[in-house]
């Protein structure tokens, strides 16, 4: 197997005091390469998406951004956050690197009206960054049918409050969304994500409870159609005590469709009292989809509760049965099955227009 | 007064009563590996020219192959070149005889063991010594015995001959039915396969050899119980057992070693093949040396098994309770070619102190409504590490395959790791798969509990740790199932009782 | 001319070891306008029948025929039958999560409309009758936004099958063990909600293992089924007199 490698060589930037251009490259092209990695690009090519983690960056279209609570600056990061991670996400770390600059945006307080970031092509990094006490709604939308990538890095300080709603609709060429969240104490994340398949999709979701008590939830509906793919890897880490995860993950893959789940817990020693759940169901339709699902504990406490259950099949004969004893034909009745197992997971501000765009054709087809 | 928590409990040292070393006179390779000692192997069991080839293109082959490094375990590196391949009591050096003639200090020990070598004994039932726990003590068992690289001897040879059944040394049926050896392995398991498996391919020394005859149901479960004597020796020990059509049988494996300060080395290759509506049933009760409570010593145990279910209804049947070795990597799977054919993998892993395991099964699924059952108990106690890998594959020819997956782990105390590392890869929608995993601990609390209701921590625990893995015991056969339950006992002894 | 006609049904249930004959040559006529208990011993063959009539996959028809009207029911798809007007209230209602029970309800309506040729109702009439059945049968209005059967309790599942009923509106009703585990309150709002729905062009099925529940549907004949055919027929006085002496005496 060749070794992956970066498209070009890295700048030290900033805010990674002390270290030399090519300590960064070797600590990169090292992470990029060790086993646990490797194994994340089991079932997708890595070469497509590292080939453009250096191509030119735009800053996303933000709306709302004039409001209290809200400091947006364009700008260098000028220290590392805790949540960047050089093992586990090389190459969202190689971005950062790549990019001369960020959209950092510091949430002060309660910010009354949502935050809307539009992402139209590969947009510069993004940073959060909310205070202790503060919260905010987000609405993440990217469209745009050419190859792109974004990457988040969200800090959520003590107590502070993060609704992110987030679609990825279109088709698109290759595209390649890296999300990273870190959780301080009291800290709550939740993330409403919408997703369809597309030539290739992936998604990578960090989500780090490093503070005691903290809450994270992801929902995620997805729909891969005909000669689509989706590929979604989710790592939780709950770093501190008292911390409580939920992963619930439906997804619907048609005939010729590829969808890879990779959602992995890792529970530190330590972190006592951690309730970790992950639920991720796949319903394939036709005969040729393919559907790669793992589920991964990691475990280094004995005082948890954690479970994770995975299921792929096919929809239920029993509630197909019911429907069709009260006068309802197969083809109906395989539609709505079909269309509430994805609702269960469309939520939150941006469900609507993720209903008509995975729900909505389904009827039609 | 103190009531003992599960902290406390975990300090103390277990115990491991097979650990005693049999003073016999070997005959031991120099440790060192090239083609000469594949030759050499080869010639001292007198095998025919295909053999030795066979061998000699396995050893290429893993010359050209690295260690796998994927599993969640950390060992040093090994070196290959201080192992010695062969190993055999001088007394056994003219092959096995009959039972008669078998040194008698042999038969100590596997008297001490609790292996009923005499066929008198073993019907009048003996009375089994704790150190035969993990061991086939049941009155109706023929049984092989190998002995660091031979076989030494096999008991119930005529009354199984009776049936059909060949039941005998690997090295004795390359001579006595070369041409099902020749058609077999290798067949499941190629020499390429993985690393270990190619190792042993090149130098295996001996293991069983069975044969059940189309729709004879073995009349006596069968059993060999391999034992590591010798300092610096590796244990390669093949087994391959053909079901033909319409065939049963009940087969239960048990393995020791002394204790010894040096890691050693078994890398097994278990080849099943099932023909159109043959059942096989393999029971493990693995209790290699698992080092002491600081991790030194203990044996590595690498092993690939795996069945194929060749025809049509064909079940193969894994149940494994593993307590031993300081490492343990051991995947025994499943090939499901035949339509309706059925795969079962029960296990339960317990590990403690040091111990590091990394097990779990493969699911091939192939043919038309193949159905899979997995369940696994994972117990980490001490500073162990625990992990649970497995794979189901449906393949797009698997028309209506279903498998369900069932994987726990029960955590005492709050240095272990437990891991859960489930592949499900599916290319035929017709297809069900479930895959549920829970985590659950022994805590405190509940200790308390069943002390103040006036049962002791040790039995408490005890019985904490059988209900959680009772699926997996009821798989077992009845001699096997009380044995695997004290093992398990004896297994945590320091951990929680 | 009769409803229903069963004559001489076999029928077997698939199982792992194969095939499991159930029902044994079932005979059974239902005109308009009557009610049918059928009673007997667990494992006689009640909910079989249920089953068969209405479609259920895993059972096979050995021989018998079942007409409904006009039409032989049992080369039918499951969802004909029921265009047909044959209603199955289950004895264990599916829970079907995000799908809501407004839109089942719909999806089913505007099937049988189809079916018949008529037009489909319009939403607003179909949301002001479905409220009204609602409220009569005390379930919360609140459930129809909820999935089908989500997280109801075992009462209001068969509650939601009785409203089904009275909303759907079919020729024929099979009541599977529709009383089972319920209380005594709630048992007398789904008998209600029979009464409520027998008329002289319609017919029911009730099986059950309780004469209580006769005490409310008061049925024009009672039949003991045993060993997949019925072993006696007569009138609501039977019921009372099998549960004063139990089924051994039949059989």
């Amino acid at each position: 197997m060749a070794d992956l490698s970066l498209p070009k060589t890295i700048d030290a930037p900033i805010w990674l005091e002390g270290e030399t251009a090519d300590q960064i490259s070797d600590r990169l092209h090292q992470a990029l390469n060790s086993s646990a990695h490797r194994e994340r690009w089991k079932y997708t090519k890595a070469d497509g998406i590292l080939a453009n983690v250096a191509a030119p960056s735009i800053a996303p279209f933000l709306d709302s951004t004039e409001q209290a609570g809200l400091e947006i600056t364009l700008g260098q990061l000028d220290h590392a956050l805790p949540g960047i991670d050089f093992q586990q996400g090389p190459e969202a770390s190689a971005r950062l690197c790549y990019a001369d600059q960020a959209v950092i945006i510091d949430v002060t307080q309660h910010a009354p009206e949502p935050l809307r970031i539009h992402h139209r092509d590969s947009t510069l990094p993004v940073i959060i960054r909310l205070a202790a006490n503060s919260s905010l709604t987000m609405l993440e939308i990217a469209d745009s049918s050419d190859a792109m990538q974004q990457s988040i890095w969200i800090d959520l300080g003590e107590n502070a409050q993060l609704h992110h709603s987030r679609n990825a609709l279109d088709p698109c060429e290759n595209h390649w969304q890296y999300l990273n969240v870190r959780l301080q104490q009291g800290a709550n994340y939740r993330l409403n994500n919408h997703v369809a398949g597309s030539k290739l999709r992936r998604q990578d979701i960090h989500l780090i409870l490093d503070g005691q008590g903290s809450e994270a939830t992801l929902v995620s509906a997805g729909r891969v159609r005909r000669k689509d793919a989706l590929d979604q890897q989710v790592t939780v880490e709950h770093r501190q005590p008292r911390g409580s995860s939920k992963q619930t993950v439906h997804n619907i893959v048609a005939d010729g469709g590829k969808c890879t789940f990779n959602g992995r817990i890792h529970i530190h020693e330590g972190a006592s009292g951690t309730d970790a759940q992950l639920s991720n169901k796949n319903l394939g339709m036709g005969d040729h989809a393919t559907i790669n699902t793992k589920p991964e504990l990691e475990i280094y406490t004995d005082d948890v509760s954690c479970s994770h259950g995975a299921t792929v099949g096919t929809i239920s004969q029993e509630a197909l049965f019911y429907l069709m004893s009260r006068g309802v034909s197969p083809d109906t009745a395989e539609a709505l099955l079909s269309q509430g197992f994805l609702r269960q997971c469309i939520d939150g501000p941006l469900a609507e227009e993720a209903l008509q765009s995975l729900i909505g054709k389904a009827v039609a087809s | 007064m103190s009531t003992s928590t599960v902290d406390d409990l975990v300090e103390s040292g277990s115990e491991y009563h097979a650990g005693f070393v049999t003073d016999v006179e070997s005959e031991t390779l120099p440790p060192g590996l090239d083609e000469d000692v594949v030759r050499y192997i080869s010639a001292r069991k007198g095998e025919p020219q295909w053999l030795t080839d066979w061998r000699l293109k396995a050893f290429a082959s893993w010359q050209e192959m690295r260690e796998p490094k994927w599993a969640h375990v950390h060992y040093p590196p090994i070196n290959f070149q201080e192992i010695s391949y062969y190993s055999a009591p001088k007394s056994q050096t003219d092959g096995p005889r009959s039972l008669d003639e078998v040194d008698p200090e042999l038969l100590r020990t596997y008297e001490k063991l609790g292996i009923p070598l005499h066929e008198q004994a073993a019907l009048a039932g003996v009375v089994p010594d704790p150190a035969a726990i993990g061991t086939p003590a049941g009155a109706n068992v023929a049984v092989d015995v190998v002995f660091d690289s031979v076989s030494i001897a096999t008991t119930f040879k005529e009354n199984l001959a009776e049936a059909g059944v060949i039941f005998c040394p690997i090295s004795e049926a390359v001579h006595s039915h070369p041409e099902l050896v020749q058609k077999y392995l290798g067949s499941v398991i190629p020499q390429r396969d993985n690393y270990y498996a190619a190792l042993n391919s090149a130098v295996f020394s001996d293991g069983s050899f069975v044969y059940i005859p189309k729709g004879v149901r073995c009349p006596m479960e069968l059993s060999t119980y391999f034992r590591i004597n010798e300092r610096n020796t590796g244990q390669f020990e093949r087994t391959l057992i053909i079901a033909d059509e319409g065939s049963h049988v009940s087969y239960l494996e048990g393995c020791t070693a002394p204790m010894r300060d040096e890691n050693q080395l078994h890398a097994a290759v278990v080849e099943l093949v099932a023909l159109g509506d043959a059942q096989i049933k393999y029971s493990t009760v693995q209790n290699w040396y698992p080092g002491d409570e600081n991790g030194k010593g203990g044996i590595y145990n690498f092993v690939t098994k795996r069945g194929l279910c060749a025809g049509p209804r064909a079940k193969i049947s894994w149940t494994q309770v593993e307590t031993g070795s300081a490492i343990t990597w051991k995947y025994p799977s499943v090939v499901l070619r035949g339509d309706e054919s059925v795969g079962e993998f029960y296990s339960v892993a317990l590990t403690n102190n040091r111990q590091q395991a990394d097990t779990g099964t493969k699911m091939i699924h192939m043919g038309k409504n193949t159905k899979s059952t997995i369940v696994s108990k994972g117990i980490s106690a001490g500073g162990s590490e625990n992990c649970y890998r497995g794979l189901v594959r449906i393949s797009p020819t698997a028309q209506n395959a279903r498998n369900f997956t069932q994987c726990d782990s029960l955590l005492i105390g709050d240095q272990c790791g437990a891991h859960t590392f489930p592949y499900i890869e599916n290319k035929n929608n017709s297809a069900t798969v479930e895959h549920e995993a829970s985590t659950s601990k022994v805590s405190d609390d509940q200790l308390f509990a069943c002390q103040q209701r006036g049962i002791e921590t040790e039995q408490a625990v005890s019985m904490i740790v059988n209900g959680f893995c009772k699926e997996v015991f009821r798989e077992l056969p009845m001699e096997f199932a009380v044995e695997a339950g004290k093992l398990l006992e004896v297994s945590l002894e320091g951990a929680v009782g | 001319m009769s409803l229903l006609s069963v004559s001489n049904l076999h029928a077997s249930v698939v199982t792992d070891e194969g095939p499991q004959p159930i029902l044994k040559g079932l005979t059974l006529q239902v005109n308009p306008g009557e009610v049918h208990a059928i009673m007997g011993p667990n494992g006689s063959g009640k909910s079989t029948l249920a089953n068969v009539l209405s479609g259920r996959p895993g059972y096979t028809v050995d021989g018998g025929t079942a007409v409904l009207g006009n039409d032989p029911l049992l080369e039918l798809e499951p969802f004909e039958r029921a265009q047909l007007g044959l209603f199955l209230a289950f004895q264990y209602p599916v829970e079907i999560p995000g799908v809501s029970n407004m839109e089942f309800l719909k999806a089913s309506m505007d099937s049988l409309a189809r079916a018949r040729g008529e037009e489909q109702p319009n939403t607003a009439t179909f949301m002001k009758r479905v409220r009204e059945l609602a409220s009569s049968l005390d379930l919360d209005p609140a459930f129809l936004k909820r999935g089908v059967n989500e997280g109801f309790s075992g009462g209001e599942k068969k509650r939601n099958e009785i409203m089904q009923l009275l909303l759907l509106d079919p020729k024929l009703a099979v009541l599977d063990e529709t009383d089972s585990g319920l209380d005594i309150d709630a048992l007398q709002t789904v008998a209600e909600g029979v009464n409520r729905y027998r008329s002289s062009d319609n017919g029911v099925i009730l099986i059950t293992h309780y004469q209580r529940l006769l005490d409310y549907i008061v049925p024009d004949f009672v039949h003991v089924l045993s060993n997949g055919s019925i072993v006696q027929s007569g009138d609501k006085s039977l019921a009372l007199e099998l549960e004063a002496k139990g089924y051994a005496w039949l059989t």
